[in-house]
């Protein structure tokens, strides 16, 4: 695999991928739209019981809630939720994944023997099924909050990164630019914050991308199953979750959030497959 | 100048399967000032480990190695970073020896940076001197490495290895990977420059023609042992 | 039996055309071992895998490719599949082309059963023979790919080509990242495959010395010089012929001056001309293929 990283031939090779420009321009919307909630929305936790349950009108563009509520306000501010609680996730785990990773590749040996255990380990257990424990021991020791699903998620998620950077760093480690890096005398740590890192950057930005579908999607369900970020805050999977009884007579409130998730999860997907036909294509093939 | 005594090195694969091989077995080896040796033999043979092991980029075993009276299995981190300056390798596959991300003028100057050698224009005298010596051209230095050919890339290679004047560089099949014309054009600069220099060659190659031409003297590898 | 007339394959590439293969004439005889020559980025791979048909999506190839009387650049894909293993057959440079999970034995019966209508068994009966044959033993068919060793890998390879008794034989780059010693197995292995006409591309001079008949020079996509073997080793035509023997270390190891130059915009005239002690100003128009004898060459020196 060769990255070519000459920055302005990679922008540009960006945005002729249609998947990059697609999966990127729905990502843009949705964050947008999170970003400029208080403007372009009402208060999301305004109750009005005298227009419970109204379909999308021109009033609320996505219709009303079981109390009342705006929805289109509280899908609004339910991407601000996902995506700042997605993102810090993402990048907590990427950080410790990385390092551990990168740590385990490249000393190898006996702390490679014992993180490739607790890897697999990891990677053996149902993740749903760990998280919902995971947040439900978290809840009785610390009480509710949103911290819980961020740590709870970060503890199974950290995993698929260091699987990664390790498997890549190993690769990398046996390259001839690193033997000759120690050749001319550089320190191992020189060499892992220059050499090894800076080359793995590539496919661990792609898993990142996809990654972050997984999380929006871990979040969601967490919350629709009321384990995750508990109301009034928005949260897409919570607002599914009180919809589901009135899914006949109000099929709105779920299917908006609902759609919500899905192009979100969808946005992330293409952008990192996007992201990885260009990262990993050669530089001229023929 | 060199000397390798009694080396010996053994690659374990495997914490429960227990698979050893003995990559180089017993070898003495010395090579003298401004000196070329060819050290051929197939592959498996355990000459690419040799030459590592006398730039402990591999630690041997047994043995020691004594580089200018010094034996410097017995050094450790920093004292051993700095011998490192006097000896270098010209590895065999020139796309790889480079990082992808850097431009050749930072690839050629980094081993000047790393041991804080000489300040900013200092440096660019520097580089600018050695892609001259290898023939490469000022413009060369702007791009990255899958710009270039196999025969530029292994050039830029060599500068980046003369950088911190060696007395001592070991060439691991250095043209294998190159076509026959480049092949020449790579082994004459690097036997103009030892003469120019002054430093000393081991040479490792499968080709015994090639070795008749280049070096002083040829020893023979064979499952770890030299044979002649 | 194979005469490839003004064969160009051009690539579309994001930074331009490349002309890797621009013009190519060549005749290969029924019997012969015919071998190209060239050194990376020639087009000689390139050119091999046009004869088959295998060319990557962006590849535009025009030209006349003849084989026993048919143009293989007018048959429908279903004709060239027939074409491809049973008549032509191809044995790859690389060694990874085996399939790691299928025995050798199996995987070398294949073309039989596929284009012959062998039935299992004698397929496998005959895959046992040509193992004898080629030195590989015939206990080994049962074994994968990841037990041999690079130079059994070739022979396997071999077997595999030669099972459906096709009329041509293309070997690309046999000797490519084989040991000396393994070298010469190899030349022993393709000397023993006799009455089959083989094209076989090699950047290795003292591998075609060895087994060609005769030999062609392609640089930068153009065929500069054929000549029978000998001729060519004894008294090269074509200064780049020439430079090219000299660089080798038996022969003074004398470089050729400057780089190849790019495919993508080479030089008019004579693509050889910059790097060639003997150019003057008449290089800078093409010289044509000149006739001397049973020998061609492309330089305005032998007119």
């Amino acid at each position: 695999m060769e990255f070519a990283f000459a920055s302005e031939v990679f922008r540009s090779r960006i945005f002729k991928n249609n998947l990059c420009t697609i999966g990127f321009g729905i990502i843009l919307f949705i964050a947008m739209l999170g970003l400029l909630a208080p403007v372009i929305a009402d208060d999301p936790y305004k109750t009005n019981l005298a227009e419970r349950l109204k379909p999308p009108s021109l009033e609320h563009p996505f219709g009303t809630d079981q109390l009342g509520r705006d929805l289109f306000s509280r899908v609004v501010h339910g991407a601000r939720t996902s995506l700042f609680v997605a993102m810090t996730i993402s990048l907590i785990s990427m950080a410790i994944g990385c390092l551990i990773g990168a740590v385990s590749g490249y000393f190898g040996g006996i702390i490679d023997d014992i993180i490739g255990r607790i890897i697999d380990v990891f990677l053996a257990i149902p993740e749903l099924v760990f998280n919902i424990a995971l947040v439900g021991i978290f809840c009785v020791a610390y009480g509710v909050s949103t911290w819980n699903v961020i740590l709870a998620v970060v503890i199974t998620n950290w995993v698929s990164y260091a699987r990664i950077t390790r498997g890549i760093v190993l690769s990398l480690k046996e390259k001839e630019f690193v033997l000759c890096a120690k050749a001319i005398g550089a320190r191992d740590s020189y060499i892992l914050l220059r050499h090894v890192i800076p080359n793995a950057i590539g496919p661990i930005i792609v898993l990142a991308t996809l990654n972050m579908g997984n999380v929006i999607m871990t979040i969601a369900s967490l919350g629709f199953l009321g384990l995750g970020i508990q109301p009034p805050t928005p949260e897409w999977g919570q607002i599914l979750n009180s919809g589901k009884n009135y899914i006949t007579t109000a099929p709105w409130i779920t299917f908006f959030p609902g759609l919500f998730i899905a192009l979100s999860v969808l946005g992330f997907n293409l952008l990192g497959e996007g992201l990885r036909d260009v990262l990993e294509k050669r530089t001229l093939e023929y | 100048m060199i000397e390798g005594v009694g080396l010996r090195k053994i690659f374990k694969s495997g914490i429960f399967s227990g698979k050893t091989i003995i990559a180089v077995d017993g070898v003495n080896i010395k090579i003298e000032e401004e000196e070329t040796v060819a050290l051929v033999g197939e592959s498996g043979s355990g000459k690419s480990t040799l030459g590592r092991i006398l730039l402990m980029l591999i630690r041997p075993d047994e043995g020691r190695v004594i580089f200018d009276g010094i034996d410097l299995t017995k050094l450790r981190g920093r004292e051993l970073r700095k011998i490192r300056m006097k000896m270098q390798l010209i590895p065999q596959h020139p796309d790889e020896a480079l990082d992808p991300r850097w431009r050749i003028y930072d690839s050629i100057a980094e081993p000047l940076r790393i041991h804080k050698l000489c300040n900013r224009s200092e440096e660019e005298d520097k580089v600018l001197e050695l892609i001259r010596a290898v023939g490469l051209k000022e413009e060369h230095l702007s791009r990255y490495p899958y710009e270039l050919s196999g025969g530029e890339l292994q050039r830029a290679v060599i500068a980046r290895a003369l950088t911190l004047n060696p007395k001592f560089i070991v060439c691991d099949e250095p043209t294998s990977m190159l076509d026959l014309s480049t092949q020449a054009s790579i082994v004459r600069l690097l036997m103009d420059l030892q003469r120019k220099l002054g430093m000393s060659y081991l040479f490792i190659t499968h080709d015994l023609e090639l070795a008749r031409v280049v070096a002083d003297r040829i020893l023979i590898m064979k499952d770890g042992r030299l044979v002649g | 039996m194979l005469k490839i007339e003004n064969l160009k394959v051009y690539f579309k590439t994001d930074l331009g055309i490349v002309k890797a293969v621009d013009g190519v004439d060549l005749e290969v005889h029924k019997g012969e071992r015919f071998t190209l020559i060239g050194e990376s980025g020639s087009g000689k791979s390139v050119l091999a895998i046009s004869i088959l048909r295998l060319l990557p999506k962006n590849a535009e190839i025009s030209g006349k490719i003849v084989f026993n009387g048919k143009n293989l650049l007018e048959l429908s894909e279903e004709e060239m599949r027939r074409i491809r293993g049973r008549k032509i057959a191809w044995i790859p440079q690389s060694q990874s082309s085996l399939n790691p999970v299928l025995t050798v034995g199996f995987q070398s019966a294949e073309p039989m059963i596929e284009h012959l209508g062998f039935d299992k068994k004698s397929a496998f009966a005959k895959v046992l023979r040509i193992f004898d044959f080629l030195g590989i033993g015939r206990n080994r068919a049962k074994d994968y790919p990841h037990q041999f060793s690079g130079g059994m890998r070739q022979r396997v390879l071999v077997a595999m080509g030669i099972s459906t008794s096709p009329e041509l034989i293309i070997a690309d780059e046999p000797t490519k990242g084989l040991d000396a010693s393994k070298r010469a197995q190899v030349v022993g292995l393709f000397r023993r495959i006799e009455d089959r006409t083989m094209l076989i591309i090699t950047h290795d001079l003292n591998f075609a010395e060895k087994l060609a008949d005769r030999i062609a020079v392609m640089y930068c996509g153009k065929i500069v010089e054929v000549s029978p073997a000998k001729e060519f080793f004894n008294e090269p035509l074509h200064p780049y012929s020439k430079g090219l023997l000299d660089s080798l270390p038996s022969r003074g190891l004398k470089p050729i001056r400057g780089f190849q130059p790019s495919m993508m915009n080479p030089p008019s005239g004579c693509r050889f001309r910059e790097r060639c002690e003997f150019a003057s100003e008449r290089c800078r128009r093409e010289p044509p293929l000149f006739n001397l004898n049973g020998r061609s060459v492309r330089c305005w020196l032998h007119d």
